[in-house]
C-alpha cells in the first residue's frame, strides 16, 4: 500500500513539474483554456441535464427514469474516452524503472491507473452530476438519494477506466500477433466509434420516446439493462443489493482488467524481424522524401491517426449513406429526427450536407501536434540542410491530403446523386476542402507558437495540448462561419451556391495569409523552437 | 574547418553555459572535446550544429557563417547527438534513404557508402528491421552510416562510443581515423579520457563552460596522462573557488 501511494505521489510531482517547467504566459493560458472548457462544457451539459430531469421529473413524473438516462449517456462516454486511450500500447516511459523495483506489476499498474482516474474524473463528474443535482431539486430524490448519487458519480470514472484497459489488452494481443495489426485496430476502433454515435443517437431518441408512453414502458427499459438497472435503483431506492450489484458492476471489470492489463504492461511493442536482406537503394525528390516521412510517422501513432483521421472516415460513411439512401430518405430523416416537418429542397439538403462535411474537415487536422510529435527527434530535422519552409510545406500538406482529395470525390458523388448542376457541384465541394486547408494552416501556426517538445506519452501532445485544444474551437468557429454569413448576409441577396463561392474565397483567403505568415515571421519562429 | 569565435550561450534559466569559447579546429584534425557532466560541451556542440541559438560570438564552418548561411553549413557536416533518437517507424534503410535523399546522393553513391559502412559495422543484416527494434548500439551505428553517406567535411559527434559494443567501437574509431587521414575533421565530445589521449591530435578541456586548456594533445598533456591533467585542471579551478 505504501508503495502504491509513493508511485501516485511521484505521478504528481511529475505532473507538477512538468507544469512549472511552462512558461508563465503559456502556464495562464493553459489554465484559462481549461477552464473556459470546463465552463463551457460543464454548462452545456448542466443546462441539458436540468432540461432533461425538468422534462423528465416534473412533466412525466419519472425520477428513476432521468437518473437511468443520466448513467446511459454518461457510460456511453466512458466508452469514447476508454475506447479512444486504449489505442496506446499498455505501457509507460518508466515502465523498466518502476519493474525493476521490489513492486508488485499490479501496483505500478493501479498507480498509473488512479493518477489517469484524477484527469479523467472532472469531464465524466461533470456530466453526470447536473442530473442528480437537477433531479433532486425537482424532488425526484431524497438527500440520501443525491448522497449516494455523488457517491455514484465519483465511481463511474472507474469504468472509463476498466473499458480502456481492457480494449488496451485486446489491441496489443492483436498488435503482437496479426502483421499490420496496429492499423487493423485503428479502424476497428474507428467502426466501433461509429456505431457508437449512431447507436447513442438512436437510443436517445428511442429512450426519449418511451418517457411519453408513462413509467410502466420505462420500468420496463430500466429492468432489461441489468448492471445499469442495479446502480439505477442504489441511487433512487438504496438497499444493500443495489449496493452490492453497483459495486459489482463497477469493481468486478475493473479487478480483471487490471490482472489483464498489468500482464502486457511494459513488454514493449514487438518488432517483427524482417526476412529480407536485399538493400533498395531509391532515389527521391527532396519534397516528396519529406512528405513520405510526414505520412510514415502519422501513421506510426495509433492514437494520432485515431483523433485525427476520424473526419475523413465519418465523411467516406456518410456520403455512402447518402449515396445509398438518396435525398428522399435523407430528408424524412431529417424530419423524423427533430420531429419537424421539414421542407428542405435539395440545395438547401445540400448546404447542410457541405456543414456537415465541413465538421469533419475541421476534425481531420494534424497540423496543431505535428511539430511537437517530433519530440526528441526534432534534431534530425533540424541538424539536416532543410529549409524551414520545407518542412512546414511537408506538414501542411500531410494534413491537407489525409482530408480533401477524399472529401473533393465525396462531395461531387454526393451532389451528383443529389443532382446538382456543375457549378453548384463545384461550388460546394470546394467549401469544406478550402476550409480544411484554412484550419490546417492554423494549426500550424498555433503549434509553433506553443509547441510542446517534451512529452511522456503521445495523448499530452495529440489530445491535450493547448495548441489542439485552440485549433478544434478555431476549426469549429470557422465551421460556424458558413452558416452564419450565409443566414445574415448572403440568403437576403442570393443563393447557397454563390455563396459557396463567396465563402471559399473567404476560406481560401485566409489560408493565403496563414502560408504568407508560415514562410515568413512562421519559419523565424519554427528556427528557434528547441527539444 | 571549424572556427568557434568567443561563443557565449545564456539560457533562459539565466543559467550561462558557455563563456566566450574560442577554438580552432583544421583540416585532419581528431578534435576531441573533454570536460564534467554540464560543463557546456553539449551546448558548444548544438551551437556548431545549428540546433541552438547563440547569445554572442561567432561560429564558422570552411568560413562561412553558421548563423548567416545554415544551409550551406549543413551541407558540409554531419551530426551524432549522444542519444540517437530516430523515427522508430521506420526501417534502418528507409532512415538511411531519407538522409541521402536529403543531401541528393546519387543511387550509386549512396549503394557504395552505405554497404560498406553496414559491413563494416556489421549491421548490414539489421537495415531492413524497424529502428523500433534496434538496440542502442545499433542505432549509434546506424546514425555513423548516416553520418558517413554524404562524405561530409567535417563530423560532429556527441558521446560517439556511448553504447557501443567493443568490436563496433573499435571499427568506428578506424573509420575516424580514416576519415581524417583523408583531410577531414572530426570534433567530438567525450568522457573516455583514454579514448581521447590515444585517438586525438587535439584536445580541449571545458569547466564550468569556460576553455581551460586547448591545443595539440602532446602539449596539453606533457609528461602526464590526460586523466591526470583533466582531474588536475579541474580541481584547481575548484579551489579558485
Amino acid at each position: 500500500m505504501r508503495g502504491l501511494w509513493s508511485l501516485v505521489r511521484v505521478n504528481f510531482l511529475i505532473f507538477i513539474g512538468a507544469l512549472q517547467k511552462k512558461k508563465k504566459g503559456r502556464y495562464v493560458g493553459a489554465a484559462f483554456m481549461i477552464l473556459f472548457f470546463l465552463l463551457f462544457f460543464g454548462g452545456s451539459m448542466s443546462m441539458q441535464a436540468v432540461a432533461t430531469a425538468y422534462q423528465l421529473v416534473v412533466v412525466y413524473n419519472l425520477p428513476q427514469y432521468a437518473i437511468f438516462m443520466g448513467l446511459t449517456t454518461a457510460l456511453a462516454i466512458s466508452m469514447l474516452f476508454g475506447l479512444m486511450r486504449a489505442t496506446t500500447a499498455p505501457t509507460s516511459k518508466d515502465a523498466d524503472l518502476l519493474l525493476s523495483m521490489p513492486l508488485r506489476k499490479s501496483t505500478v499498474v493501479l498507480s498509473k491507473i488512479m493518477t489517469q482516474y484524477l484527469f479523467d474524473a472532472p469531464l465524466l463528474i461533470i456530466m453526470l452530476l447536473p442530473t442528480m443535482i437537477a433531479t433532486f431539486s425537482f424532488g425526484g430524490l431524497t438527500v440520501f438519494g443525491l448522497l449516494r448519487g455523488i457517491l455514484l458519480v465519483v465511481l463511474i470514472p472507474v469504468l472509463s477506466l476498466t473499458i480502456s484497459m481492457l480494449f488496451g489488452y485486446l489491441f496489443s494481443f492483436i498488435r503482437e500477433r496479426v502483421p499490420g495489426g496496429s492499423l487493423i485496430l485503428i479502424g476497428v476502433t474507428m467502426v466501433i466509434l461509429m456505431g457508437y454515435i449512431i447507436l447513442n443517437m438512436q437510443m436517445n431518441t428511442v429512450f426519449l420516446k418511451a418517457a411519453e408512453m408513462g413509467s410502466e414502458r420505462t420500468t420496463l427499459i430500466i429492468e432489461k439493462v441489468l448492471p445499469i438497472k442495479h446502480v439505477t435503483y442504489f441511487v433512487t431506492d438504496g438497499g444493500w443489493v443495489n449496493f452490492l450489484g453497483t459495486l459489482a458492476a463497477i469493481f468486478a471489470p475493473f479487478a480483471i482488467a487490471i490482472v489483464l492489463f498489468a500482464s502486457r504492461y511494459g513488454r514493449g511493442t514487438y518488432q517483427r524481424k524482417s526476412k529480407n536482406r536485399h538493400l533498395s537503394f531509391r532515389v527521391r525528390p527532396l519534397g516528396s522524401t519529406l512528405l513520405i516521412l510526414e505520412v510514415k510517422k502519422y501513421f506510426s501513432s495509433p492514437l494520432y491517426v485515431f483523433n485525427t483521421a476520424f473526419g475523413t472516415v465519418m465523411l467516406v460513411a456518410g456520403s455512402i449513406a447518402i449515396l445509398v439512401l438518396g435525398p428522399d430518405k435523407i430528408m424524412s430523416f431529417f424530419a423524423a429526427d427533430g420531429d419537424l416537418p421539414l421542407q428542405m429542397s435539395v440545395m438547401e439538403l445540400a448546404g447542410v450536407i457541405t456543414i456537415a462535411f465541413g465538421f469533419m474537415a475541421a476534425m481531420t487536422i494534424t497540423t496543431p501536434a505535428t511539430i511537437s510529435f517530433e519530440g526528441k527527434k526534432f534534431w534530425i530535422l533540424r541538424s539536416l540542410p532543410i529549409r524551414s519552409g520545407d518542412i512546414l510545406t511537408a506538414k501542411l500538406a500531410m494534413s491537407i491530403l489525409l482530408f480533401v482529395p477524399i472529401q473533393l470525390i465525396c462531395s461531387i458523388a454526393v451532389a451528383l446523386r443529389l443532382g446538382l448542376g456543375p457549378v453548384e457541384t463545384i461550388g460546394l465541394a470546394l467549401v469544406p476542402a478550402s476550409l480544411n486547408m484554412a484550419v490546417s494552416g492554423a494549426g500550424l501556426i498555433i503549434n509553433i507558437l506553443l509547441p510542446k517538445m517534451e512529452w511522456r506519452t503521445e495523448a499530452e501532445i495529440v489530445k491535450q495540448s493547448l495548441a489542439v485544444l485552440l485549433t478544434v474551437f478555431l476549426g469549429f468557429g470557422m465551421v460556424a462561419l458558413t452558416p452564419i454569413l450565409y443566414l445574415l448576409v448572403f440568403s437576403r441577396f442570393t443563393g447557397i451556391a454563390v455563396t459557396a463561392y463567396a465563402i471559399t474565397g473567404l476560406y481560401l483567403l485566409i489560408f493565403a495569409v496563414e502560408f504568407l505568415i508560415l514562410t515568413t515571421s512562421g519559419k523565424k519562429l519554427f528556427e528557434r523552437i528547441t527539444a | 574547418m571549424l572556427q568557434i569565435q568567443n561563443l557565449t550561450k545564456t539560457y533562459p534559466g539565466g543559467k550561462t553555459a558557455v563563456k566566450n569559447l574560442s577554438l580552432t579546429v583544421e583540416n585532419g584534425d581528431l578534435y576531441g572535446f573533454i570536460g564534467h557532466n554540464g560543463a557546456g560541451k553539449t551546448t558548444t556542440i548544438k551551437s556548431v550544429v545549428g540546433l541552438l541559438p547563440f547569445d554572442s560570438g561567432n561560429i564558422t564552418i570552411d568560413g562561412h557563417s553558421v548563423t548567416a548561411e545554415p544551409l550551406l553549413c549543413k551541407s558540409m557536416i554531419a551530426y551524432i547527438p549522444d542519444t540517437p533518437e530516430l523515427y522508430d517507424s521506420i526501417t534502418g534503410m528507409q532512415y538511411l534513404n531519407f538522409v541521402a535523399d536529403i543531401y541528393k546522393v546519387s543511387k550509386e553513391d549512396r549503394s557504395q557508402r552505405i554497404e560498406k559502412y553496414a559491413r563494416m559495422l556489421e549491421i548490414a543484416g539489421d537495415l531492413n528491421n524497424q529502428i523500433a527494434s534496434f538496440s542502442h548500439g545499433m542505432k549509434q551505428k546506424l546514425s555513423f552510416i548516416a553520418a558517413f553517406v554524404h562524405e561530409p567535411k567535417l563530423l560532429i559527434l556527441d558521446e560517439p562510443f556511448v553504447g557501443l559494443d567493443p568490436r563496433a567501437a573499435f571499427s568506428v574509431k578506424t573509420v575516424m581515423k580514416e576519415f581524417c587521414d583523408q583531410g577531414n575533421a572530426i570534433y567530438f565530445s567525450t568522457h573516455v579520457l583514454e579514448v581521447a589521449e590515444k585517438l586525438c591530435n587535439k584536445i580541449a578541456i571545458i569547466k564550468n563552460g569556460e576553455l581551460i586548456a586547448s591545443g595539440d594533445t602532446q602539449s596539453v598533456k606533457g609528461n602526464q596522462s590526460l586523466e591526470e591533467v583533466f582531474l588536475e585542471l579541474t580541481e584547481e579551478k575548484r579551489e579558485d573557488k
